[in-house]
């Protein structure tokens, strides 16, 4: 059999299995042509696959389908537990391949884009018949249950195909608005508002239709485009955009997935059409579909489909070494011009220096200004550092699967180049352990009575001469009950000093003790009790400090202090 | 029958809003968090709903994060499977792997966009909702 594929999904997935199904039915049946009788197995078999067509037409909700498999099911069983003594084989031969014929014909038909709606009562009424003419043969099983009807299951489950099962089409719409159309820009946006109703997605240019008056002159210069996904088909869709509207030119053309996502660059560009439209085969996640609603006119993005991009200027990229070198260079130049200006020959010569004092100045400012500029090229912001974070993040409460969202304060907080390259690993740790031990579960933040969706700060900011550098969640907080049982367990602190003895931040500085672990089971996101040791003794070698604060409930904070 | 809906785009959610409360009273939400939120507050009610219908593409939470919250939810109450309220999620989305992860995630009903009323109709008798 062959046919078009249609372009839902569950459709095409059903219409392909159901086909494997019919085909291994038909071999099996035909098999027992001219044999006088089914053999058991092949019994149990035939209602096995009826039992799967059911199923199948069940969750696609073909009812005519469900009922059909279900009526020959119920024959199949009772051959199968009443192994009545004569059946008429031929005529059960003939049945069941109606029945499959019936099937073949509904695939047919939902492969064209019908409905599988054929009427399957007379050949439902067959069954029933047939299967009274062997029940009725049979005298002492007469009066037992004939069927088994089994309870349509509580965990039922439906998929409904959408009205329209062809799938999307793209278009590229080009209007062209007669030249003395007043206020064009909102003509426009009544076509867009219209075509709302059947997009899936709608871009459209210029933009800013609703708020700028000038983009009505835009659009009688250089007309309205407009970028659509629908499942409409085309005719459909121009009987919609055409009508009614003071349009002086429409043009409608169907595009590919890929021309639509490439946005207006390649619009009215001439290209092949490609009717193959590529999907995206990675796997999805809840919180892949969160919408992010785009600027007007730009369409909404998906979270799945969203890229970090952050406009950082232009720059250009240097050589590290360099760059010290030339720091290095700019200090050695300071001191020696230093020493050139205050020379002792030159000074005691008893010269009078006036143009040169006047010039000394000025050369002295140059260099201290370049030794401000080096400086701060070696600063860096602490913007990509943080994306990557957000990124590190974001991969944790996937494979944790754990709903985490990531806040980033004061990225545009400059420190030393060393600093940030240095506090990379220890925040990398920090992040990841808040994903796995700090943020509860959705469960338990749900009974704690928190948001389901746990939240990690990253936070950067400067002042008193210090820099702190933090890493925040709302989740449970450290427990020092487990900690102190912890360290006594791992013979880390006396076994005299009572518990009580130990203040809070005497607590949390256990964990930084090597070796410590608080979560018994190792993941892969943390807790190898290479932890935060580790941690601190990166940020003391680069001159700073960490704190740790941490409310049990509420969640914890560790903040890396580096002076300034 | 109480009927809870999340559709985050204004124009569906006018047309599910008149096509939904046929069937019973529906109240809407524009976000999968608003979802979570509501359908708690009904259970702390002891009103609790009989049919969610979510959006997947919403934002905020999207419709497969909302149902999981609201399975779990569930859980915790100690709802036995047969009493979990009936999830519908209608979407524009029908690729094979979003119906299976919707199905995996405890979704009752998984139906396309555009949506077919005698279709859905259909679904809510088959599961007892409606006479």
């Amino acid at each position: 059999m062959s046919f078009e594929l249609n372009r839902d999904d569950m459709l095409d997935t059903y219409v392909l299995e159901t086909t494997q199904i019919l085909e291994e039915l038909q071999a099996l049946v035909l098999r027992f042509q001219d044999a006088d009788a089914f053999s058991e197995d092949a019994i149990a078999e035939i209602f096995r696959y009826m039992h799967t067509l059911k199923g199948s037409a069940g969750f696609m909700m073909f009812e005519q389908m469900h009922m059909l498999s279900h009526k020959t099911e119920d024959v199949f069983y009772y051959l199968r537990e009443h192994k009545p003594a004569s059946v008429p084989q031929k005529e059960l031969i003939e049945l069941v391949l109606k029945v499959s014929d019936f099937f073949q014909g509904e695939l047919e038909k939902l492969s064209e884009g019908q409905d599988a709606d054929t009427d399957a009562g007379d050949l439902i009424d067959e069954l029933n018949t047939f299967l009274e003419k062997i029940s009725a043969s049979d005298e002492d099983k007469k009066n037992e249950k004939l069927t088994e009807t089994a309870a349509e299951s509580s965990d039922t489950r439906i998929y409904i195909a959408p009205k329209d099962t062809k799938a999307n089409h793209y278009f590229q719409i080009y209007i062209v608005y007669a030249r003395d159309t007043k206020m064009a820009n909102v003509h426009a946006y009544k076509v867009v508002r219209l075509l709302k109703d059947i997009a899936v997605d709608i871009k459209y240019t210029p933009e800013d239709i609703l708020t700028s008056e000038a983009s009505g002159d835009e659009i009688l210069d250089k007309g309205f485009k407009i970028l659509l996904k629908t499942g409409c088909a085309r005719k459909k869709l121009k009987k919609l955009v055409s009508e009614g509207y003071e349009t002086e030119a429409i043009e409608i053309k169907e595009i590919d997935a890929a021309r639509f996502e490439a946005g207006f660059k390649l619009f009215g560009v001439d290209a092949p059409v490609v009717a193959k439209v590529t999907k995206d085969d990675k796997e999805y996640a809840p919180g892949d579909f969160v919408v992010h609603n785009g600027a007007p006119g730009q369409g909404r993005f998906l979270a799945k489909d969203t890229e970090q991009k952050k406009d950082k200027g232009t720059h250009i990229s240097v050589e590290v070494s360099d760059m010290d070198r030339l720091a290095d260079l700019v200090i050695k130049l300071s001191k020696a011009q230093g020493k050139l200006i205050d020379d002792k020959e030159v000074r005691d010569a008893g010269l009078k220096l006036e143009a040169f004092d006047r010039n000394a100045d000025k050369i002295r400012v140059i260099t201290s200004e370049m030794q401000d500029l080096v400086t701060s090229m070696r600063m860096v912001s602490f913007t990509n550092i943080f994306l990557r974070m957000n990124r590190v993040i974001f991969e944790a409460s996937r494979k944790l699967g754990k709903d985490i969202e990531c806040v980033i304060e004061g990225d545009e907080v400059k420190a030393d180049r060393g600093i940030i390259e240095h506090i990379s690993d220890p925040l990398m740790h920090m992040v990841r352990n808040c994903a796995d031990h700090g943020i509860e579960d959705g469960n338990e933040r749900m009974l704690a009575g928190k948001p389901m969706r746990g939240r990690i700060t990253l936070k950067a900011e400067e002042s008193d001469g210090e820099l702190r550098v933090s890493v925040s969640d709302d989740g449970a907080g450290l427990n020092r009950e487990k900690i102190l049982k912890k360290a006594h367990d791992k013979d880390l602190i006396p076994a005299d000093r009572p518990d009580e003895d130990y203040t809070d931040s005497e607590v949390w500085q256990l964990i930084t003790i090597p070796g410590f672990s608080t979560n018994s089971e190792v993941t892969e996101f943390s807790g190898r009790g290479v932890g935060m040791d580790v941690v601190v003794n990166t940020v003391e070698t680069i001159g700073g400090k960490l704190k740790i604060e941490s409310t049990e409930g509420k969640g914890s904070t560790m903040t890396m202090i580096f002076p300034v | 029958m109480r009927i809870l809906l999340a559709e985050d785009d204004f124009v569906t959610r006018k047309f599910m809003m008149n096509f939904l409360s046929k069937y019973g009273d529906c109240d809407v939400t524009v976000d999968g968090m608003e979802a979570v939120d509501a359908f708690m507050m009904a259970m702390e009610e002891n009103d609790p709903y009989d049919l969610v219908c979510l959006d997947i593409m919403m934002p905020v939470m999207d419709g497969y994060q909302a149902l999981i919250g609201i399975r779990n939810i569930e859980k915790e109450k100690g709802i036995p499977q047969d009493k979990a309220v009936k999830v519908i999620m209608a979407t524009a989305l029908n690729e094979e792997k979003n119906v299976k992860m919707a199905f995996d995630l405890g979704c009752t009903i998984y139906s396309g966009k555009p949506i077919n009323q005698d279709r859905f109709e259909q679904a809510l008798k088959k599961l007892g909702l409606i006479e």
